[in-house]
């Protein structure tokens, strides 16, 4: 299974996600199974950069995630993983807190999986 | 908006608080003192740009909530182009958070709906004579008379700006436009000509290019001269 695979089989799989993106660090999309991807990996880039920003002025370590909240419509989810980010949906309804644990949990398990130096991107 | 940030630091998990404007740094703030001011305000630059990329992509973007292992930060523009930004424990229930920082900022609504005079009826609440006499304490005869800084008798064009800026940012307006008006009658003594200047600062903290662009026309249709 690849690294794309493995996401893709696991994300829409936790409840509450509606749809996923996976995107390196600059931009570039691996993965997703979105409308408009472009778009919101730009977002989801650009806003990390910004993160970045907020966490070395306040002397933070790496954020854990970053939510776009919208009351009526899916929010969306950035979650940092090493040189990647994860963007999720979430569906609209559905409580973002456990949303968020449940992916984290997911994640948690691809680093354990991960190699040194191994991406999603390298399993291809 | 002291009561805003006073109100969010009771919540329970709350570190503190504090109001950014873009132009003006930061208003009120309530955190500890080891959040130095350049360094809130360098990260409420940041929080600024990913609120607006996300209200370029999202029209009816709520809140930017961030999550680190040592904090949590909530964000979230209010509609007069503030930001109002809480750094909570890393593990605060974002819902709760959020939930709280609506009824605070409802509460603060209503006491500045409250603090309207009492011979302004409910539909005239958001009406001109409230907003436009910026520089006049609330009296009965605030909404008939010319304010005494106002030589120039501009007190029609001041009410249309008013009720024009209501229709915008709501219960805000009159904090909005006594602010924007201290700030243009400042050192001049106003005139007719000095308009497009105040229509230009309220345009700012409209912050809205849509917006603005709505509140331009509203006002050229009672005051053609004023707009350049």
């Amino acid at each position: 299974m690849t690294g794309t695979d493995l996401f893709s089989q696991h994300l829409v799989q936790v409840r509450g996600v509606e749809g996923f993106m996976v995107l390196r660090n600059d931009g570039h999309i691996l993965t997703h199974n979105i409308e408009q991807a472009e778009k919101f990996a730009s977002l989801a880039t650009l806003s990390g950069i910004s993160v970045q920003g907020v966490q070395k002025k306040l002397g933070f370590m790496p954020f854990r995630h970053l939510v776009f909240s919208r009351e009526h419509n899916r929010s969306l989810i950035v979650f940092p993983l090493d040189k990647f980010y994860v963007g999720i949906f979430a569906k609209v309804g559905f409580n973002l807190s456990e949303i968020i644990e449940d992916v984290n949990k997911f994640l948690l398990k691809i680093k354990i999986k991960k190699n040194p130096g191994h991406s999603p991107k390298e399993e291809e | 908006m002291q009561q805003l940030i006073e109100d969010l630091k009771s919540i329970p998990g709350v570190m503190g608080a504090y109001v950014y404007h873009p132009n003006e740094g930061i208003r009120s703030n309530n955190l500890p003192p080891l959040f130095k001011t350049e360094r809130i305000m360098e990260t409420a630059r940041n929080l600024a740009k990913i609120t607006a990329a996300g209200r370029h992509n999202f029209q009816d973007l709520s809140d930017i909530f961030l999550s680190f292992e040592e904090s949590s930060i909530l964000c979230r523009q209010l509609a007069d182009t503030n930001f109002v930004i809480a750094v909570c424990d890393p593990d605060i229930n974002f819902n709760v958070l959020s939930m709280s920082l609506n009824l605070a900022m409802e509460e603060v609504n209503s006491r500045i709906v409250a603090r309207q005079p009492e011979n302004i009826t409910p539909n005239t609440i958001q009406t001109p004579a409230t907003v436009a006499t910026p520089t006049v304490p609330a009296s009965p005869s605030a909404s008939s008379s010319p304010a005494p800084s106002n030589p120039a008798n501009l007190t029609r064009e001041l009410e249309v700006l008013g009720q024009a800026l209501t229709k915008f940012l709501g219960p805000m307006a009159r904090i909005v436009f006594d602010d924007a008006f201290a700030e243009w009658s400042t050192g001049r003594n106003p005139s007719a000509n000095d308009l497009p200047a105040l229509i230009d600062t309220l345009c700012q903290e409209i912050g809205d290019a849509d917006k603005e662009k709505s509140f331009r026309e509203m006002v050229r249709e009672h005051l053609p001269q004023a707009i350049r």
